[in-house]
Protein backbone atom coordinates (compact mmCIF):
# COMPACT_ATOMS: atom_id res chain seq x y z
CA UNK A 1 0.00 0.00 0.00
CA UNK A 2 1.22 3.53 -0.51
CA UNK A 3 2.40 5.65 2.08
CA UNK A 4 -0.54 7.74 3.07
CA UNK A 5 0.52 10.77 4.25
CA UNK A 6 -2.30 13.48 3.94
CA UNK A 7 -6.22 12.83 3.92
CA UNK A 8 -9.33 14.74 3.01
CA UNK A 9 -12.64 13.82 4.92
CA UNK A 10 -16.11 15.02 4.00
CA UNK A 11 -19.10 13.99 5.35
CA UNK A 12 -23.20 14.20 5.40
CA UNK A 13 -24.24 13.21 8.36
CA UNK A 14 -28.00 12.67 10.23
CA UNK A 15 -27.46 16.29 12.79
CA UNK A 16 -28.56 13.47 15.81
CA UNK A 17 -24.31 12.06 15.21
CA UNK A 18 -23.02 14.69 13.11
CA UNK A 19 -21.50 16.50 16.49
CA UNK A 20 -19.94 12.91 17.22
CA UNK A 21 -18.04 12.67 14.57
CA UNK A 22 -16.94 16.33 14.36
CA UNK A 23 -15.32 15.79 17.46
CA UNK A 24 -13.95 12.66 16.71
CA UNK A 25 -12.24 14.10 13.18
CA UNK A 26 -11.05 17.27 15.75
CA UNK A 27 -9.17 15.21 17.30
CA UNK A 28 -6.69 13.92 14.33
CA UNK A 29 -7.12 16.48 11.57
CA UNK A 30 -7.86 20.20 10.68
CA UNK A 31 -11.15 21.75 10.76
CA UNK A 32 -11.55 23.42 7.32
CA UNK A 33 -15.11 24.05 6.92
CA UNK A 34 -18.18 22.72 8.39
CA UNK A 35 -18.64 19.15 7.06
CA UNK A 36 -14.52 19.03 5.62
CA UNK A 37 -11.58 18.10 7.38
CA UNK A 38 -7.83 17.87 5.70
CA UNK A 39 -4.37 17.27 7.52
CA UNK A 40 -1.41 15.70 7.89
CA UNK A 41 -2.23 11.86 9.69
CA UNK A 42 0.01 9.32 10.39
CA UNK A 43 -0.92 5.16 9.12
CA UNK A 44 -1.54 4.69 12.83
CA UNK A 45 -3.43 7.59 13.48
CA UNK A 46 -5.92 7.04 10.09
CA UNK A 47 -6.86 3.17 10.96
CA UNK A 48 -7.74 4.68 14.86
CA UNK A 49 -9.78 7.57 13.37
CA UNK A 50 -11.76 5.19 10.96
CA UNK A 51 -12.13 2.42 13.48
CA UNK A 52 -13.30 5.82 16.20
CA UNK A 53 -15.64 6.35 13.43
CA UNK A 54 -17.33 3.10 12.14
CA UNK A 55 -18.04 3.01 15.51
CA UNK A 56 -20.69 5.74 15.83
CA UNK A 57 -22.27 6.52 12.29
CA UNK A 58 -24.81 4.41 10.89
CA UNK A 59 -24.20 3.23 7.49
CA UNK A 60 -28.06 3.76 6.25
CA UNK A 61 -28.43 7.46 7.13
CA UNK A 62 -24.87 8.26 7.19
CA UNK A 63 -22.20 9.18 4.36
CA UNK A 64 -18.54 9.72 4.98
CA UNK A 65 -15.49 10.18 1.90
CA UNK A 66 -12.06 9.84 3.01
CA UNK A 67 -9.50 11.09 0.12
CA UNK A 68 -5.99 9.50 0.51
CA UNK A 69 -2.61 11.09 -0.82
CA UNK A 70 0.36 10.09 -0.56
CA UNK A 71 1.84 13.69 -0.48
CA UNK A 72 0.63 16.62 -0.30
CA UNK A 73 2.81 17.91 -3.43
CA UNK A 74 -0.37 16.35 -5.23
CA UNK A 75 -2.95 18.35 -4.38
CA UNK A 76 -3.16 22.33 -5.41
CA UNK A 77 -5.35 24.01 -4.11
CA UNK A 78 -7.13 27.38 -4.00
CA UNK A 79 -9.34 29.56 -1.43
CA UNK A 80 -11.30 32.00 -1.80
CA UNK A 81 -12.46 34.54 1.21
CA UNK A 82 -10.55 33.60 5.05
CA UNK A 83 -8.88 30.53 5.69
CA UNK A 84 -9.65 29.20 9.16
CA UNK A 85 -6.05 28.01 9.34
CA UNK A 86 -2.96 27.42 6.65
CA UNK A 87 -2.49 23.45 6.88
CA UNK A 88 0.70 23.65 5.63
CA UNK A 89 1.79 25.53 8.27
CA UNK A 90 2.58 24.54 12.38
CA UNK A 91 3.60 28.14 13.15
CA UNK A 92 0.58 29.73 15.11
CA UNK B 1 4.04 18.27 11.13
CA UNK B 2 5.47 17.36 14.80
CA UNK B 3 6.22 20.26 16.91
CA UNK B 4 3.68 23.10 17.37
CA UNK B 5 4.90 26.64 17.95
CA UNK B 6 2.70 29.24 19.01
CA UNK B 7 3.48 32.30 18.79
CA UNK B 8 0.03 33.41 18.74
CA UNK B 9 -1.04 35.59 22.07
CA UNK B 10 -3.96 34.45 23.99
CA UNK B 11 -5.58 31.56 25.85
CA UNK B 12 -5.06 27.85 25.02
CA UNK B 13 -8.13 25.54 26.17
CA UNK B 14 -9.41 21.94 26.05
CA UNK B 15 -12.37 21.41 23.85
CA UNK B 16 -13.77 18.13 22.82
CA UNK B 17 -9.94 16.34 23.42
CA UNK B 18 -8.86 19.23 20.82
CA UNK B 19 -6.82 22.15 21.49
CA UNK B 20 -8.40 25.18 21.27
CA UNK B 21 -6.50 28.42 20.91
CA UNK B 22 -8.52 31.87 21.20
CA UNK B 23 -6.24 34.36 20.32
CA UNK B 24 -6.14 37.47 22.29
CA UNK B 25 -6.58 39.76 18.69
CA UNK B 26 -10.57 39.58 17.95
CA UNK B 27 -9.45 39.99 14.36
CA UNK B 28 -7.88 36.93 14.26
CA UNK B 29 -10.45 33.76 14.48
CA UNK B 30 -10.17 30.50 17.43
CA UNK B 31 -8.85 27.57 15.75
CA UNK B 32 -8.67 24.18 16.74
CA UNK B 33 -5.55 21.73 16.66
CA UNK B 34 -5.23 18.19 16.51
CA UNK B 35 -3.23 17.05 18.96
CA UNK B 36 -2.62 13.44 17.84
CA UNK B 37 -0.31 14.71 15.06
CA UNK B 38 1.99 16.76 17.61
CA UNK B 39 4.87 15.02 19.51
CA UNK B 40 5.52 18.89 22.02
CA UNK B 41 4.19 22.47 21.90
CA UNK B 42 6.61 25.35 22.20
CA UNK B 43 5.28 28.32 23.30
CA UNK B 44 6.96 32.13 22.84
CA UNK B 45 3.50 33.97 23.30
CA UNK B 46 1.54 34.73 26.72
CA UNK B 47 -0.73 32.47 27.08
CA UNK B 48 -3.12 31.47 29.33
CA UNK B 49 -4.14 27.82 30.21
CA UNK B 50 -6.38 25.79 32.90
CA UNK B 51 -5.51 22.21 34.29
CA UNK B 52 -8.00 20.77 32.04
CA UNK B 53 -5.98 21.53 29.33
CA UNK B 54 -2.49 19.73 30.92
CA UNK B 55 -4.89 16.96 31.51
CA UNK B 56 -5.11 16.83 28.10
CA UNK B 57 -1.71 17.12 27.22
CA UNK B 58 -1.37 14.16 30.02
CA UNK B 59 -3.45 12.12 28.18
CA UNK B 60 -1.26 12.42 24.96
CA UNK B 61 1.57 12.38 26.35
CA UNK B 62 2.68 15.87 24.74
CA UNK B 63 5.49 17.76 26.48
CA UNK B 64 5.21 21.98 26.29
CA UNK B 65 8.21 24.19 26.31
CA UNK B 66 7.99 27.54 27.51
CA UNK B 67 10.30 30.50 26.28
CA UNK B 68 10.24 34.28 27.51
CA UNK B 69 10.54 37.20 25.60
CA UNK B 70 14.13 36.69 24.70
CA UNK B 71 13.69 33.33 23.68
CA UNK B 72 15.71 31.95 26.59
CA UNK B 73 13.83 28.85 28.23
CA UNK B 74 11.93 29.18 31.14
CA UNK B 75 10.37 25.61 31.87
CA UNK B 76 8.08 23.12 31.00
CA UNK B 77 5.32 20.60 31.62
CA UNK B 78 6.52 17.21 31.35
CA UNK B 79 3.17 14.77 31.34
CA UNK B 80 3.11 12.00 34.20
CA UNK B 81 5.76 9.46 32.71
CA UNK B 82 4.30 6.54 31.27
CA UNK B 83 6.99 4.46 29.27
CA UNK B 84 9.67 4.61 31.57
CA UNK B 85 10.95 1.13 33.55
CA UNK B 86 13.27 0.71 36.58
CA UNK B 87 15.15 -1.62 34.25
CA UNK B 88 16.28 0.86 32.46
CA UNK B 89 17.12 3.50 34.89
CA UNK B 90 19.56 0.71 36.51
CA UNK B 91 21.06 0.03 33.24
CA UNK B 92 21.41 3.71 32.58
CA UNK B 93 22.59 3.91 36.42
CA UNK B 94 25.49 1.27 36.10
CA UNK B 95 26.46 2.54 32.82
CA UNK B 96 27.12 6.20 34.75
CA UNK B 97 29.23 5.04 37.20
CA UNK B 98 31.67 2.59 35.77
CA UNK B 99 33.93 4.82 34.09
CA UNK B 100 35.50 2.74 31.20
CA UNK B 101 31.59 2.17 30.00
CA UNK B 102 30.54 5.71 30.50
CA UNK B 103 33.66 6.64 28.39
CA UNK B 104 33.00 4.08 26.01
CA UNK B 105 29.36 5.86 25.56
CA UNK B 106 30.65 9.65 25.68
CA UNK B 107 33.59 9.03 23.17
CA UNK B 108 31.20 7.66 20.48
CA UNK B 109 28.74 10.63 20.74
CA UNK B 110 31.94 13.25 20.44
CA UNK B 111 33.22 11.18 17.33
CA UNK B 112 29.72 11.63 15.51
CA UNK B 113 29.73 15.04 16.82
CA UNK B 114 32.93 15.79 15.14
CA UNK B 115 32.54 13.92 12.54
CA UNK B 116 29.18 15.98 11.39
CA UNK B 117 31.39 19.18 12.29
CA UNK B 118 33.63 18.10 9.76
CA UNK B 119 30.46 17.27 7.55
CA UNK B 120 29.47 21.30 7.85
CA UNK B 121 32.69 22.53 7.02
CA UNK B 122 33.25 20.29 4.07
CA UNK B 123 31.54 23.42 2.17
CA UNK B 124 33.49 25.74 2.59
CA UNK B 125 36.91 23.66 2.48
CA UNK B 126 38.60 26.12 0.61
CA UNK B 127 38.45 29.14 3.25
CA UNK B 128 39.01 26.61 6.48
CA UNK B 129 41.35 24.03 5.73
CA UNK B 130 43.12 24.75 8.56
CA UNK B 131 40.94 24.90 10.82
CA UNK B 132 39.20 21.33 9.44
CA UNK B 133 43.18 19.77 9.57
CA UNK B 134 43.07 21.02 13.38
CA UNK B 135 40.01 19.43 14.00
CA UNK B 136 41.06 15.70 12.72
CA UNK B 137 43.75 16.24 14.37
CA UNK B 138 42.31 17.24 17.62
CA UNK B 139 39.99 14.08 17.20
CA UNK B 140 42.07 11.64 17.41
CA UNK B 141 43.17 12.06 20.50
CA UNK B 142 39.48 11.26 21.63
CA UNK B 143 40.95 7.83 22.03
CA UNK B 144 43.78 8.37 24.54
CA UNK B 145 41.70 10.02 27.25
CA UNK B 146 41.13 8.48 30.60
CA UNK B 147 38.32 9.73 32.42
CA UNK B 148 34.74 12.72 31.09
CA UNK B 149 37.05 15.95 32.49
CA UNK B 150 40.04 15.53 29.54
CA UNK B 151 37.66 14.39 26.82
CA UNK B 152 35.75 17.63 27.37
CA UNK B 153 38.34 19.68 27.22
CA UNK B 154 39.68 18.71 23.83
CA UNK B 155 35.69 19.28 23.00
CA UNK B 156 35.78 22.17 24.20
CA UNK B 157 39.37 23.04 22.19
CA UNK B 158 38.13 21.34 18.97
CA UNK B 159 34.66 23.40 19.42
CA UNK B 160 36.61 26.67 20.03
CA UNK B 161 38.45 25.81 16.00
CA UNK B 162 35.27 24.80 15.19
CA UNK B 163 33.58 27.92 15.44
CA UNK B 164 36.76 29.65 14.46
CA UNK B 165 35.79 28.26 11.07
CA UNK B 166 31.97 29.29 11.19
CA UNK B 167 33.09 33.41 11.99
CA UNK B 168 35.21 32.83 8.97
CA UNK B 169 32.10 31.74 7.20
CA UNK B 170 30.00 34.61 8.32
CA UNK B 171 32.15 37.01 8.11
CA UNK B 172 31.67 36.87 4.12
CA UNK B 173 28.29 37.94 4.81
CA UNK B 174 28.65 41.19 7.35
CA UNK B 175 28.32 38.87 10.57
CA UNK B 176 30.75 38.59 13.06
CA UNK B 177 31.49 36.02 15.37
CA UNK B 178 35.21 35.00 17.43
CA UNK B 179 34.07 32.84 20.28
CA UNK B 180 30.85 31.74 22.15
CA UNK B 181 29.31 34.01 24.69
CA UNK B 182 26.28 33.14 26.24
CA UNK B 183 24.21 34.71 29.04
CA UNK B 184 23.62 36.84 27.09
CA UNK B 185 24.48 36.06 23.34
CA UNK B 186 27.40 38.72 22.52
CA UNK B 187 26.47 38.96 18.66
CA UNK B 188 23.99 37.51 16.55
CA UNK B 189 25.49 34.65 15.44
CA UNK B 190 25.76 33.91 19.23
CA UNK B 191 22.48 34.76 19.71
CA UNK B 192 20.95 32.22 16.84
CA UNK B 193 23.23 29.18 18.47
CA UNK B 194 22.07 29.80 21.77
CA UNK B 195 17.99 30.21 20.18
CA UNK B 196 18.78 27.25 18.20
CA UNK B 197 20.16 24.66 20.78
CA UNK B 198 17.76 25.73 23.18
CA UNK B 199 14.97 24.61 20.71
CA UNK B 200 16.84 21.62 19.53
CA UNK B 201 17.35 20.17 23.50
CA UNK B 202 13.40 20.30 23.72
CA UNK B 203 13.06 18.73 20.62
CA UNK B 204 15.59 15.88 22.11
CA UNK B 205 13.77 15.68 25.26
CA UNK B 206 10.35 15.17 24.06
CA UNK B 207 12.13 12.62 21.65
CA UNK B 208 13.10 11.18 25.01
CA UNK B 209 9.78 11.08 26.27
CA UNK B 210 8.46 8.72 23.41
CA UNK B 211 11.10 5.97 24.79
CA UNK B 212 12.16 4.37 27.93
CA UNK B 213 14.94 6.13 28.79
CA UNK B 214 15.40 7.90 31.81
CA UNK B 215 16.13 11.91 30.86
CA UNK B 216 18.20 12.56 34.07
CA UNK B 217 21.18 10.51 33.73
CA UNK B 218 23.38 11.51 30.95
CA UNK B 219 27.31 9.97 30.15
CA UNK B 220 29.07 12.81 28.59
CA UNK B 221 27.41 15.72 29.94
CA UNK B 222 27.45 15.30 34.06
CA UNK B 223 23.80 15.15 35.48
CA UNK B 224 24.94 16.94 37.98
CA UNK B 225 23.97 20.64 36.47
CA UNK B 226 19.95 20.24 35.90
CA UNK B 227 17.71 18.05 36.02
CA UNK B 228 17.06 16.61 32.86
CA UNK B 229 20.78 16.14 31.06
CA UNK B 230 20.12 12.60 28.18
CA UNK B 231 18.71 15.87 25.95
CA UNK B 232 22.06 17.38 26.01
CA UNK B 233 24.36 14.35 24.92
CA UNK B 234 22.19 13.31 22.35
CA UNK B 235 21.53 16.93 20.84
CA UNK B 236 25.77 17.19 20.36
CA UNK B 237 25.39 14.66 17.49
CA UNK B 238 22.88 16.83 15.85
CA UNK B 239 23.96 20.44 16.98
CA UNK B 240 26.55 21.09 13.84
CA UNK B 241 23.75 19.17 11.42
CA UNK B 242 20.90 20.97 12.64
CA UNK B 243 21.19 24.25 14.33
CA UNK B 244 24.80 25.23 12.24
CA UNK B 245 23.26 24.33 9.37
CA UNK B 246 20.48 26.43 9.94
CA UNK B 247 22.16 29.39 11.21
CA UNK B 248 24.73 29.28 7.98
CA UNK B 249 21.47 28.79 5.83
CA UNK B 250 19.75 31.98 7.55
CA UNK B 251 22.65 34.05 6.67
CA UNK B 252 23.94 33.13 3.47
CA UNK B 253 20.69 33.71 2.12
CA UNK B 254 19.47 36.53 3.77
CA UNK B 255 16.64 34.88 5.31
CA UNK B 256 17.37 36.59 8.86
CA UNK B 257 19.57 40.35 8.38
CA UNK B 258 20.95 42.72 11.10
CA UNK B 259 17.11 44.35 11.75
CA UNK B 260 15.82 41.00 13.08
CA UNK B 261 18.32 41.41 16.42
CA UNK B 262 17.54 43.07 19.58
CA UNK B 263 20.28 44.83 21.52
CA UNK B 264 20.01 44.71 25.40
CA UNK B 265 22.36 45.50 27.89
CA UNK B 266 25.94 43.28 27.13
CA UNK B 267 24.10 41.47 24.28
CA UNK B 268 22.49 40.70 21.60
CA UNK B 269 18.77 38.53 21.07
CA UNK B 270 16.61 37.69 18.19
CA UNK B 271 13.19 39.81 17.54
CA UNK B 272 9.51 38.44 17.37
CA UNK B 273 9.96 38.51 13.92
CA UNK B 274 13.45 36.71 13.61
CA UNK B 275 12.50 34.60 15.97
CA UNK B 276 9.64 33.12 13.89
CA UNK B 277 11.60 33.22 10.76
CA UNK B 278 14.40 30.93 12.20
CA UNK B 279 11.93 28.49 13.74
CA UNK B 280 10.19 28.15 9.95
CA UNK B 281 14.05 26.97 8.76
CA UNK B 282 14.38 25.22 11.75
CA UNK B 283 11.42 22.97 11.38
CA UNK B 284 12.21 22.91 7.55
CA UNK B 285 15.63 21.23 8.61
CA UNK B 286 14.22 19.26 11.01
CA UNK B 287 11.78 17.81 8.39
CA UNK B 288 14.87 17.16 5.83
CA UNK B 289 14.79 13.82 4.88
CA UNK B 290 18.16 11.46 5.43
CA UNK B 291 18.61 7.91 4.46
CA UNK B 292 19.14 5.54 7.06
CA UNK B 293 19.47 1.97 6.99
CA UNK B 294 17.93 0.14 4.00
CA UNK B 295 17.33 3.18 1.91
CA UNK B 296 14.83 4.50 4.00
CA UNK B 297 14.23 8.00 4.17
CA UNK B 298 13.22 9.59 7.07
CA UNK B 299 13.23 12.89 9.16
CA UNK B 300 15.95 14.13 11.35
CA UNK B 301 13.09 13.92 14.18
CA UNK B 302 12.84 10.59 13.19
CA UNK B 303 16.79 10.08 12.82
CA UNK B 304 16.50 11.63 16.89
CA UNK B 305 14.68 9.25 18.14
CA UNK B 306 16.51 5.76 16.19
CA UNK B 307 19.16 7.51 18.05
CA UNK B 308 17.60 7.16 21.45
CA UNK B 309 16.85 3.88 20.27
CA UNK B 310 20.59 3.07 19.72
CA UNK B 311 21.29 3.63 22.68
CA UNK B 312 18.86 1.80 24.70
CA UNK B 313 19.99 -0.86 22.88
CA UNK B 314 23.85 -0.14 23.83
CA UNK B 315 22.57 -0.17 27.69
CA UNK B 316 20.88 -3.51 27.03
CA UNK B 317 24.32 -5.14 25.14
CA UNK B 318 22.50 -5.97 22.28
CA UNK B 319 24.33 -3.31 19.91
CA UNK B 320 27.46 -1.09 20.10
CA UNK B 321 26.10 2.92 20.03
CA UNK B 322 27.55 4.11 17.06
CA UNK B 323 26.27 8.46 16.43
CA UNK B 324 24.61 9.06 13.52
CA UNK B 325 26.73 10.72 10.69
CA UNK B 326 25.51 12.75 8.00
CA UNK B 327 26.83 11.79 4.56
CA UNK B 328 28.06 8.43 5.39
Amino acid sequence: MIDIKYVLVVYDINEKRVNKIHKILKKYIIWQQNSTFEGYITQSNIKKMIGEIKRKINPEEDNIVIYFFNSKNVIKKEVDGTEKWNVSSNIL
Amino acid sequence: METLYIFTDGELKRKNSALYLIPLKKSEKAIFIPLKSFSSIMVFSEVTMNKRFLDLLSKEGIPIFFYNYYGNFLGSFYPREINKTGEMLILQFNHYMDIKRRLEIAKSILEAAVDNMLYVLKNYKKLVQREINYVKKLKGTFERQKNIAALMAIEGNIRKTYYKAIGKIVGKKDFEFEERRKNPPKDEVNALISFGNTILYNIVLAEIYKTSLEPSISFLHEPNKRKFSLQLDIAEIFKPIIVDKVILKVINSNVIKKEDFEEVKNGVYLSGKGKKKFVEEFEKRLEHKVTLYNDNKVSFKTVILHECYKLIRHLKGEEKFKGFRLGE
